[in-house]
């Protein structure tokens, strides 16, 4: 279907329908999370508050890392209004469904049991104050990632909510995300039908990559997919895919251009050193191809047009790209913009909607 | 006739009983009493990969480690012209400063006699110690006119970014002295080899790597290295190259937006990769000529590759079937000798 019928306001959508996969919404500040904060939680977070890993020190080319005209008028960071994000997002580019990813730094506190109720009251925060009142928005569960068991039980718990439409962690965690440890994330994943996506995160213990830590911003949030590159070789090689084959993962705001040469990576190492991999049962590639998802932004530019189409062609497949707009962030790709002119109506629906909506299965 | 230059041969150190007669008699005495064994940071497995593991070992020693035998395989079954040696032995990994430079020192001395010495054909890298960077410094200047050096070498892996200011006078000695700088496979002994803590396999180490290379890449180029010393040139030595196009695209959109933060980068990020680095091809990522190809295409042309067929640990059974088929001869020769020959000015 190329037009969608949209009861907003009676008018009529005559682009194609827009699914945007990447939305950062903010808690505005520690004290908008207290009602959903366990009581007796409340004295421990005036006295002692957040305490995240520390070294990821990058002053953004913007306060909060957002688009300037971002900040509500209002009041409160980007991304913590729900009438704006409609005014700036959701009604100016006629998004039918959008994806929340909150950021929130409830899953790198240090301390774990602090993880798990932060998380947890964020969910319930994400329910009351964006699922319910925005029928359009859709969420993203997230976790205290570094205790796998304590994540299992807040991902079912949540996932009762069908408005919860996956497993959210950004990178850098601790271990490469393969890691049985993890596994009880995966499972509660798996069995509430629920995609695990992997998001461009900071740093939680390690320095950004196996070289120490950058200097500049730029240099930091360029390097930013190869860190998304070590978890997908991890989930891979420690044959998360054979021991869950229900699960699917989406890859967030890391770009793409990059998975193709990925790929062939890793398709090369899994034949050389096949006696350390038994379970690995196909190409690497091939799996990729048939679990893995991307999202657009942000999205790489060649100078040369023909290299953007070459990468699709290498990617392999039609159905593995998903529009996102990254809203607030200042990299933010606009629909009806990033894509490049040229594609295909078809692959442009799939692009901006149809893969998304198998994915989540809207 | 474009030379033949295997562009990466890893000249092996057996044991340190191999560096001893290298070493003053104080280090002499420290190492044979502590027994201290450097590793090799590449970390690579015990068995060679298929093609290779037909290759002859010495009487003594592991594969790799004696010249009469790799020069058996290089020049004489593959008729090599030059071959390029990498040495991995893991200076890096020791944390006494001193202990590694006079480490460092004995390498470089070791392969001048034992390999330099016994094959007109070889070349070396200056293999220079990490920890500190006046004394790789030092190192260099003084392997650096000595005949048959062609390149200085650092692990890929370290500490902190090699684009730090502390690093510039070793890379300005460097771009001054005309050689250029290797990062290979190895290093960063005792911290995680990816950005998320300590994988599982060798797998995921040799596709992490590739990362430890775009990092360091990202570095020399943010930190001004290659404004400032125009004339250094890198050499990215096992660690693939198929992900230098994306890295180019992705580096040059984001200084667009983010250039304030680093003035002095006064280029487009992929202007200074694609003129002052070069890269080894093997082990080879794109499997297909098409592949291989269409990567080529994205760089603007093939002239930074070299082939480097990491003997002892080959996986291809000879230069000629180092690629695969359906690469235009021109394209091979290029990539089998004619880039190497401009780049070490052999």
């Amino acid at each position: 279907m190329t037009e969608t019928l949209v009861a907003t306001g009676a008018r009529r959508r005559t682009r194609p329908a827009v699914i945007d996969c990447d939305i950062h919404n903010t808690v505005p500040a520690p004290a908008a999370l207290l009602p959903y904060l366990p009581r007796e939680w409340h004295d421990y977070e005036r006295e002692i508050g957040s305490r995240i890993y520390h070294g990821y020190l990058y002053p953004k080319l913007a306060p909060n890392a957002a688009r300037r005209d971002a900040w509500p008028p209002t009041g409160g960071p980007p991304g913590s209004n729900l009438p704006f994000l409609r005014e700036q997002l959701l009604d100016l580019y006629d998004i039918e469904l959008g994806v929340l990813n909150c950021l929130h730094d409830g899953y790198r506190q240090m301390n774990g049991r602090y993880s798990a109720v932060l998380t947890a009251a964020v969910n319930d925060w994400q329910v009351a104050e964006w699922l319910d009142p925005e029928p359009r928005l859709r969420a993203s569960i997230v976790i205290p990632v570094q205790d796998a068991e304590a994540a299992a039980g807040e991902i079912r718990r949540c996932a009762r909510d069908p408005r919860f439409v996956q497993v959210l962690t950004a990178i850098r965690v601790h271990e490469p995300l393969g890691k049985p440890r993890y596994w009880p994330i995966y499972a509660a994943a798996a069995e509430c039908g629920l995609p695990f996506a992997i998001h461009y995160g900071v740093a939680v213990a390690n320095p950004p990559t196996a070289t120490g830590w950058p200097s500049y911003y730029l240099e930091e949030h360029t390097g930013a997919a190869l860190a998304v590159q070590t978890h997908v070789a991890s989930l891979i090689f420690e044959g998360v895919f054979q021991r869950f084959p229900t699960l699917n993962v989406a890859l967030v705001e890391g770009g793409f251009a990059w998975l193709p040469s990925l790929m062939w990576r890793l398709d090369r190492y899994w034949q050389e050193y096949r006696v350390e991999l038994p379970w690995v049962d196909r190409p690497p590639s091939e799996i990729i191809r048939e679990r893995v998802k991307v999202t657009t932004q942000p999205i790489e530019e060649p100078p040369d047009p023909r290299h953007f189409w070459k990468v699709l062609e290498q990617l392999g497949s039609d159905d593995m790209l998903m529009f996102a707009t990254d809203y607030p962030h200042w990299d933010f790709d606009a629909p009806g913009q990033a894509l490049p002119n040229g594609l295909s109506r078809e692959l442009e629906r799939k692009i901006l909607a149809d893969n998304a909506r198998a994915f989540y299965r809207f | 006739m474009p030379k033949l230059v295997d562009a990466n041969v890893h000249a092996v150190v057996a044991s340190e009983t191999v560096l001893l007669p290298y070493l003053s008699a104080h280090w002499r005495d420290y190492v044979t009493s502590s027994g201290v064994r450097a590793p090799d940071t590449a970390a690579y497995p015990r068995s060679l990969p298929p093609a290779a593991r037909a290759e002859p070992a010495p009487e003594a020693g592991l594969p790799g480690s004696r010249a009469e035998h790799a020069a058996r395989t290089l020049f004489d079954n593959w008729s090599v012209d030059v071959a390029v040696l990498n040495c991995q032995y893991g200076v890096s990994a020791i944390h006494n400063a001193d202990l590694a430079a006079a480490l460092a020192a004995a390498v470089n001395d070791w392969q001048v006699e034992e390999w330099l010495a016994v094959d007109p054909r070889f070349r070396a890298a200056i293999v220079v110690p990490n920890q500190e960077p006046e004394d790789a410094l030092r190192e260099l200047e003084r392997c650096a006119t000595r005949t048959g050096f062609v390149q200085a070498l650092l692990p890929v892996r370290s500490e902190t970014p090699y684009g730090k200011r502390r690093w510039h006078r070793f890379f300005e000695a460097a771009a001054e002295s005309e050689l250029p700088v290797a990062l290979c496979l190895g290093g960063g002994y005792g911290m995680p080899t990816s950005s998320s803590g300590w994988p599982s396999f060798i797998s995921e180490e040799h596709v992490d790597v590739s990362q430890a290379a775009q990092s360091q890449l990202l570095s020399l180029v943010t930190e001004g290295v290659f404004e400032r010393f125009p004339r250094l040139r890198v050499v990215i030595v096992e660690c693939g190259f198929a992900w230098l196009p994306s890295l180019l695209w992705r580096f040059d959109k984001n200084w667009k937006a983010l250039r304030n933060e680093v003035p002095w980068v006064k280029r487009l990020p992929s202007e200074y990769l694609l003129e002052q680095v070069w890269l080894t091809t093997h082990p080879l990522e794109p499997a297909t000529a098409t592949d291989l190809l269409d990567t080529i295409d994205m760089l603007g042309g093939a002239d930074k590759l070299l082939w480097g067929s990491n003997y002892p640990r080959y996986d291809a059974p000879s230069p000629q079937a180092a690629f695969p088929p359906g690469v235009p001869d021109a394209v091979r020769h290029e990539l089998l000798g004619g880039n190497a020959t401009r780049l070490y000015q052999l």
